[in-house]
């Protein structure tokens, strides 16, 4: 076998199939709503530790600047929209929940900002046409697993850009507790799989662009309250959420808390892309 | 489900031909030739390796730096110029007379050259001795490449640093003389292997050029073709008429790019 011969494409879609089938529904807009406060807790560690680590692997390659437009695929509680908008010329955030929104708002007004403008869809139903070539960075984190047709979103962002493109994903293998409360709830059943990094890679290089990866490393803070909002909306897709379980994620937090907080570093692969930029592909 | 992929052994399969023809000999062979390119680029390939790690503010002129398989010094001399120390450590004895030639005329003092090949070492004696490691353009001399990437993580107190080329170039040429033609997949091959060994390095694709006077570039390709079989009249022609077709004020230029995967050892 050669590594040409891999099918990355159907790889990304094996596992987003496998993913679903394991689960009893998949996520609504409304569970991200949900998720809205936990999420905006990890992001916020360490003033948006991750997002200025993020900023700073872009600068440092003159990805982004003083001057330029940026739109973030799925924005989450501002996960860029809050750490880019003081370094940057203008944010915009696609984002669909109303949860999330709602604490973009509220981070943004914390953080005294206000260059940036939200598009409360997803990404799937904005407009390309409308804001083709108006962006100098199309950045996205921790969203493109939601996406089977992973290639025609990728087009649709590198048609927004008019500059680069560019994913941020973690690293598999690095949600050690995670790993552990599922196999206590879950037993044998695998741990669900996410397509990320490296398969991200992977495509965007078969199919001809010449993608360049930063790591980074943060730190996520979280309560233990929070984190068990998230762990009951990710168990609720896959199982009954008894009070049984409940009960395990509870103790298997408390184990793990230090002072009712929980704190982590995690790595992330920052890839950037031109989509100008080809190379010549077999 | 997608099986788990073996990258050990897809790596294995893709470098070891490149391995088995590249002798030290072939080395020697080429020593010449390769100087005079390394030379006519102004180590174009190693300049922007190093102008990258400048650019990021990530090089010390405190550094001390390990180059495996360095050959005539394209990426030895230019990280010398900027650093405390460069060893090199290069097995081809033309190579690495090339190398202490072009380091005499460059005025260096702090190069040191080890006449052996990187699987010669004994990395116990530099434990933890080099603030950088790099090797560049020469991994399919290694089919174990993992055991030969945690040596060079033994051996290094900050960065390791891997360039591969990813894009092959004359292809045309290769398919008229009949010659197999490079993988085109080793660094694909590379950067997979490498993050399911737990590595993630870092990656950016850097645009270099390689130039030879034509005279040496028509040399490189008679030896490259010897490498495989002798040499015919047929390939001499072939060859010429090649170079010459893309030969501009005598110089014959091929453009590239080389993916730089580099990480902070733990």
């Amino acid at each position: 076998m050669a590594a040409t011969t891999i099918d990355w494409l159907r790889n990304w879609v094996e596992i987003y199939d496998s993913r679903l089938k394991a689960m009893q529904r998949d996520y609504s807009i409304d569970d991200w709503t949900e998720r809205a406060g936990d999420y905006s807790e990890r992001r916020k560690t360490n003033q948006y530790e991750f997002g200025e680590n993020v900023y700073a692997a872009l600068a440092s390659h003159g990805i982004v600047g003083r001057t330029s437009r940026v739109i973030e695929v799925g924005s989450g509680p501002g996960t860029f929209v809050i750490p880019f908008s003081k370094h940057v010329g203008h944010m915009t955030a696609v984002e669909p929940a109303e949860g999330m929104i709602r604490v973009i708002r509220e981070n943004a007004k914390e953080a005294g900002i206000d260059n940036f403008d939200i598009i409360d869809r997803i990404w799937q139903d904005v407009p390309v046409a409308e804001i083709r070539g108006t962006y100098d960075l199309v950045i996205t984190s921790t969203v493109i697993w939601m996406f089977r047709d992973i290639l025609q979103q990728i087009g649709r962002m590198e048609e927004t850009t008019r500059g680069h493109c560019c994913v941020v994903e973690g690293i598999e293998g690095t949600d050690a507790q995670g790993r552990r409360i599922w196999q206590e709830i879950m037993g044998e059943v695998p741990f669900p799989l996410y397509p990320g990094y490296p398969i991200i890679y992977n495509i965007l290089y078969q199919n001809g662009r010449i993608p360049q990866v930063r790591i980074v490393e943060a730190t996520s803070r979280r309560s233990t309250e929070k984190l068990m909002k998230m762990y009951k909306v990710f168990y609720s897709l896959y199982t009954e959420f008894t009070p049984e379980v409940e009960e395990k994620i509870r103790s298997a937090l408390l184990t793990d808390a230090q002072g009712g907080v929980h704190e982590g570093k995690y790595r992330s692969a920052v890839v950037w892309w031109d989509p100008k930029e080809r190379r010549e592909t077999a | 489900m997608t099986d788990p992929i073996d990258w050990n052994e897809i790596w294995k399969e893709s470098v070891t031909e490149t391995n088995r023809v590249s002798t030290s000999g072939y080395w020697n062979s080429r020593a010449d030739d390769y100087a005079k390119m390394v030379d006519t680029s102004d180590y174009n390939h190693g300049r922007n390796i190093l102008n990258m790690f400048m650019e990021l503010g990530i090089l010390r002129n405190d550094w001390n730096v390990l180059d495996i398989a360095s050959g005539p010094g394209a990426l030895t001399l230019p990280f010398a110029g900027r650093v405390k120390s460069v060893t090199a450590i290069e097995p081809a004895a033309q190579m690495a007379a090339c190398l202490a030639e072009n380091t005499r005329k460059s005025r260096l003092s702090n190069i040191a050259i080890i006449q052996k090949t990187w699987q010669e070492i004994q990395v116990s004696d530099y434990e933890k001795q080099f603030d950088m490691v790099t090797c560049c353009h020469a991994l399919w001399q290694f089919p174990d490449l993992l055991e030969q990437v945690r040596r060079m993580e033994t051996v290094s107190r900050g960065y390791c640093c891997l360039a591969h080329g990813v894009e092959t170039s004359e292809q045309e040429l290769k398919k008229s003389v009949g010659v197999p033609l490079d993988s085109r997949d080793q660094f694909i091959t590379l950067f997979n292997y490498l993050n399911d060994a737990g590595i993630y390095p870092n990656v950016n694709i850097l645009s270099y050029s390689l130039m030879w006077p034509a005279g040496a570039a028509i040399a490189s390709k008679e030896r490259f073709v010897e490498k495989y079989r002798a040499l015919t009249d047929e390939d001499r022609a072939i060859i010429r008429d090649y170079i010459a077709r893309h030969t501009y004020n005598g110089i014959y230029r091929i453009p590239g790019r080389m993916g730089v995967l580099w990480w902070k050892v733990g």
